[in-house]
């Protein structure tokens, strides 16, 4: 059969949204353990931030809640569970091009969630096969995907929400400029996807002497404009 | 043969495991909400024994032939209407006959590319065609993962049992997708989107085929041809679309106006023979329930045979003695309305009281055209495992017949059986579930 190698403005949005959903899956996970950790023997105080930046819509009141809430809950966008959820909303999309084995860990990833949110388990050791399934798909897919703009879609996808979250997060400089470097390997390879004034903007602003997250307006435009980089 | 039926009892958990990780679901509607579940699967399989199968693959040949010339000759010369075998009325008033279509020569005078037909066994071992399906007949991909994870999970079944192979299903498909495609272009499935109850299928058979799996929008006619659209505004010209839409979707500039599924101008570039359409469009004039009764007809008409394969004992309303003998013995029959599907718009006369009976009685009496009825089939049931025990339940068999230069019968099918004892309905969307279906080889 003569194979397709263009890739359709809808297969397009999922192959980078895909991309995005599924390292916030991971990413969330790693803060969310950091975040236990302090949990374990300090204040309130002491992981109040970090809880600020994972519950972005602010509805969590209690250790409990939130703890809960932040794996499981649905509703809430900045959840393990939504964005599991919106990754695999995407990947169903792109079965003919990650095949099936590749969008079985997502599959695996959203029914173990489910499991342990029905039995409400509360230790985040338990979402560790996550973490391994996440892994495995990003192995997978690019074992399996043929086509290589659809790859590298998926992977600026992937390293534009690792630059996202590490922005959010206030990470230093030299891990914001590893993560800014390593997206921008990419970008070449995206004619035409990718803004270049934005990216012209970026590269002014991701420079040491400019480079500081504690001031608000700053952080918020880095934030935007990573968000306005990629035309799907 | 040695089925080994503890070791696939055994393994039922496992598979179902395997099916989720899959995706094996589909999707139904209730009351406007879109849910999906998983597809329940009984492992243990439907037999058909190689004498069985070459009964059926030589009848399941000679009805799907014979309906492809049904279907040409409708659209063409209607030599069967005009030499009295089928009146006009019921080729006119059926919702599948479409006047747009008349005239159109597809590829290979093929119509019913994929077609579906429902069998039930008797209890005295004879088959029984219950239904044509040659609009969009779904549901090969089920037996077709399932033998896949069976197989995976239980080696040693099939080392010991010598199972014709279903998984070249996809191979039929895509064979049959590239004789029909003729160089043109690019082949692609059309879906409606992810919320179609088929939509696992319409993926899992892309990626299986090759083909491209497009969603509305992604699909534009210009000069009369069709193309892919991709994101740098490329085009790639499209010859064959195994559309998933329905006929009144496809071509907002003809059917339905309102239809975002389709694709707007296709029906013209499906004329100039630019494009083929599995299946063709305007194939529901020919599995429309009322047509059914004239099938075996059909057959001694257009081939000068007999038919192999026979329908279950069908009442046309329509005509004066069916008429009489409907009305008379209706608590004995099932009434099919012709215009439902998916299991809806069946009824039983045994399991209505008298005001209910009376009440049908009169819709047959104002509409007749628009009833067939039929006599109960005591068809065989079949073992199936529910909560761990061994029962017995009413299951079909749906036959996938692929036509492209040649008519192949795909040698297996999907079973599907009822899960409540006391039904007949084995629809899916009704809560029915499925099982493999083994051919076996001589």
């Amino acid at each position: 059969m003569v194979k397709n190698t263009v890739i359709s403005a809808t297969k397009a949005n999922s192959f980078f949204w895909l991309g995005r959903y599924e390292e916030r899956v991971y990413i969330t996970l790693h803060l969310l353990r950091k975040c236990y950790d302090k949990m374990i023997d300090g204040e309130l105080e002491d992981y109040w931030p970090i809880w600020q930046k994972l519950d972005t819509a602010g509805i969590y009141q209690t250790n409990e809640e939130f703890t809960l809430g932040i794996m499981y809950d649905d509703m809430n966008p900045s959840t393990v569970m939504a964005a599991q959820t919106k990754a695999m909303d995407n990947a169903i999309l792109l079965r003919e091009d990650i095949l099936s084995e590749t969008l079985s860990y997502l599959e695996m990833s959203l029914a173990l969630l489910k499991e342990c949110r029905n039995k409400q388990e509360k230790n985040v050791t338990c979402l560790q096969p996550v973490i391994d399934w996440s892994l495995a798909f990003w192995g997978s897919a690019e074992q399996r995907l043929r086509n290589h703009k659809a790859l590298y879609l998926m992977l600026t996808g992937r390293n534009i929400e690792n630059l996202d979250m590490l922005l959010r997060f206030d990470y230093d400089f030299e891990r914001i400029a590893l993560a800014y470097d390593s997206a921008k390997r990419y970008f070449k390879q995206l004619p035409g996807l990718i803004d270049e004034t934005v990216e012209g903007e970026l590269n002014n602003l991701i420079i040491r002497e400019h480079f500081n997250l504690s001031d608000a307006d700053y952080k918020r435009k880095l934030l935007h404009l990573i968000n306005q980089l990629v035309k799907v | 043969m040695n089925i080994r039926i503890n070791e696939l009892i055994d393994s039922r958990d496992t598979v179902n495991k395997w099916m989720e990780r899959f995706g094996v679901r589909f999707g139904v509607y209730k009351h406007g909400i879109f849910n999906e579940q998983l597809f329940p699967f009984d492992s243990i399989p439907r037999i058909i024994s190689h004498s069985d199968w070459a009964y059926l693959e030589e009848g399941l040949k000679q009805r799907v032939m014979v309906l492809n010339k049904f279907l040409w000759d409708v659209y063409h010369d209607k030599r069967i209407i005009k030499d009295g075998v089928i009146p006009e009325e019921f080729v006119y008033a059926s919702k599948g006959y479409m006047p747009e279509c008349e005239g159109i020569s597809p590829i290979d005078e093929v119509y019913a590319h994929i077609a579906g037909i429902d069998l039930v066994e008797g209890k005295d071992g004879q088959w029984y065609v219950l239904e044509d399906n040659l609009r969009i007949p779904s549901g090969a991909s089920y037996p077709m993962i399932a033998r896949e994870i069976t197989r995976k999970v239980s080696p040693q079944t099939f080392t010991q049992n010598a199972v014709a192979e279903n998984r070249d299903y996809s191979k039929l498909l895509s064979t049959m997708m590239e004789e029909m495609n003729d160089d043109r272009g690019i082949s692609v499935i059309l879906t409606p989107g992810r919320y179609n109850s088929a939509y696992f299928e319409h993926s899992y058979f892309a990626e299986k085929t090759g083909a491209t799996l497009a969603y509305p929008g992604d699909l534009f006619v210009e000069d009369n041809k069709v193309y892919y659209a991709g994101i740098y505004k490329e085009k790639t010209r499209v010859g064959c679309i195994y559309r998933r839409v329905s006929d009144e979707y496809m071509d907002p500039m003809i059917f339905e106006a309102s239809s975002l599924l389709g694709i707007p101008n296709v029906m013209q570039a499906y004329k100039a023979g630019n494009v083929a359409l599995i299946n063709a469009i305007g194939n529901g004039v020919a599995d429309d329930k009322g047509i059914y009764y004239f099938v075996p007809k059909m057959v001694e008409y257009y081939l000068g045979e007999k038919p192999i394969l026979q329908n279950a004992p069908t009442y046309l309303p329509y005509f004066k003695d069916d008429y009489d003998y409907v009305l008379e013995n209706i608590q004995k029959l099932v009434i099919k309305d012709v215009s439902e599907a998916g299991g809806y718009g069946v009824v039983f006369g045994r399991d209505l009281d008298d005001k209910k009976l009376k009440e049908l009685k009169d819709l047959i009496i104002n509409e007749p055209r628009r009833w067939i009825a039929q006599e109960v089939i005591d068809f065989k049931d079949l073992e199936i495992l529910e909560d761990d025990k061994l029962v017995e339940r009413k299951a079909d068999l749906r036959a996938f017949v692929i036509s492209g230069k040649e008519t192949k019968v795909w040698p297996s099918g999907l079973t599907r059986f009822s899960r409540n004892p006391n039904s007949f309905v084995v629809n899916s969307s009704q809560g029915g579930g499925f099982k493999d279906t083994w051919v076996m080889e001589g």
